[in-house]
């Protein structure tokens, strides 16, 4: 999603769904805003799928930058929240489900205080939430955010782009609220998820190109 | 006695599967394959000839001198080929990527109050 002075264009990546995601699936919003919609003819991953709209939107001249999860966990209402933080001067804002009014359960909690930990060892960046897709970027920040890890690796991939780059970002947490719900619960990734986002980390530190 | 029969009736299956398989496409493969077999054919038949190679390499055993290298070059052939595997996971998703980008839609806004974004060049465009 990226906004310019005018006003929004959401961009969205079909990533191998099936059945495809069609212009007819989304009418109402089309009224309003643009809605650029492309489509990955195989399931990558949801890093893979954030890499091709971060390339796509960034062809064109916006000055904002939000990416979003799509299971319905986040809210569009903090959407104004994250951009008047970069209208106020940050380069990136993150998310930050806990100091918002967020229903988080004990287990993904204590998975989130790990990942805390963890990403504070790989990085250096001491993050109130490790692991939230809610996050808005200016131009610059989103130029340099290039992910190569192609599933949910690129989360902690984005840290380290970022504790590298700290000297020249002004990094910045924005309280947004998380609901978590059957639907989203079962969509999104399992607290095993974490063995695999250290693997794909390990696999892509020892195997992967050099940036 | 038995077991030696075994392995090389083994390796003389696997070797005329793989001579039906690869005659025309791969002789140079199947060279190489045939002259591993045969060395190996070489230390079932005359199994003192590796203690004797083990011996003269100070390594004690006839079975650990053919264990080791295999041991490092199976470790090497698992890295070499995830690393492989990372690059062309790599390409694939660029691929895709570009095939993604090049048949990206923008959907109409009537009511949008900006210009339509561009989109790549020969891309869908605005539908």
């Amino acid at each position: 999603m990226a906004s310019a002075a005018g006003g929004l264009t959401v961009y969205i990546v079909d990533d191998g769904s099936v059945p495809a995601i069609s212009p007819e699936d989304l009418p109402a919003a089309t009224a309003e805003f643009w809605i650029v919609l492309s489509r990955h003819p195989i399931n990558l991953g949801q890093g893979a799928a954030l890499e091709t709209a971060r390339r796509i939107a960034l062809q064109n001249q916006h000055d904002v930058f939000v990416t979003m999860d799509s299971d319905g966990q986040h809210d569009a209402a903090d959407l104004p929240r994250l951009l008047d933080a970069i209208d106020s001067g940050a380069d990136v804002a993150l998310g930050n489900r806990f100091a918002g009014n967020s229903n988080v359960p004990a287990s993904r909690r204590l998975i989130l205080s790990l990942a805390r930990c963890f990403e504070f060892a790989v990085t250096g960046l001491w993050l109130a939430d490790a692991h939230n897709g809610f996050r808005a970027f200016n131009r610059k920040a989103m130029a340099a955010m290039e992910m190569r890890q192609a599933r949910m690796a690129h989360a902690t991939e984005i840290k380290q782009i970022i504790a590298r780059l700290r000297d020249q970002l002004k990094i910045v947490e924005v309280p947004v609220s998380i609901t978590y719900s059957a639907h989203s619960l079962a969509k999104g990734q399992s607290s095993l998820g974490a063995i695999n986002i250290l693997r794909d980390m390990t696999f892509r530190y020892l195997f992967g190109r050099d940036t | 006695m038995m077991a030696s029969l075994f392995v090389l009736s083994f390796m003389a299956i696997v070797l005329v599967i793989d001579y039906a398989a690869f005659r025309k496409s791969a002789k140079r493969l199947l060279a190489l394959e045939f002259g591993a077999f045969a060395l190996g054919a070489v230390f079932v038949i005359f199994p003192s000839f590796a203690t004797y190679c083990a011996n003269a390499v100070g390594i004690g055993r006839g079975v650990d001198f053919l264990l080791y290298p295999l041991v490092i070059w199976l470790v090497r052939e698992t890295f070499v080929s995830r690393h492989r595997q990372w690059q062309e996971s790599d390409r694939l998703a660029e691929l895709i990527r570009a095939l993604a980008i090049g048949s990206q839609q923008v959907l109409s806004a009537p009511h949008a109050s900006d210009p339509p974004p561009s989109v790549a060049k020969g891309a869908a465009g605005i539908r």
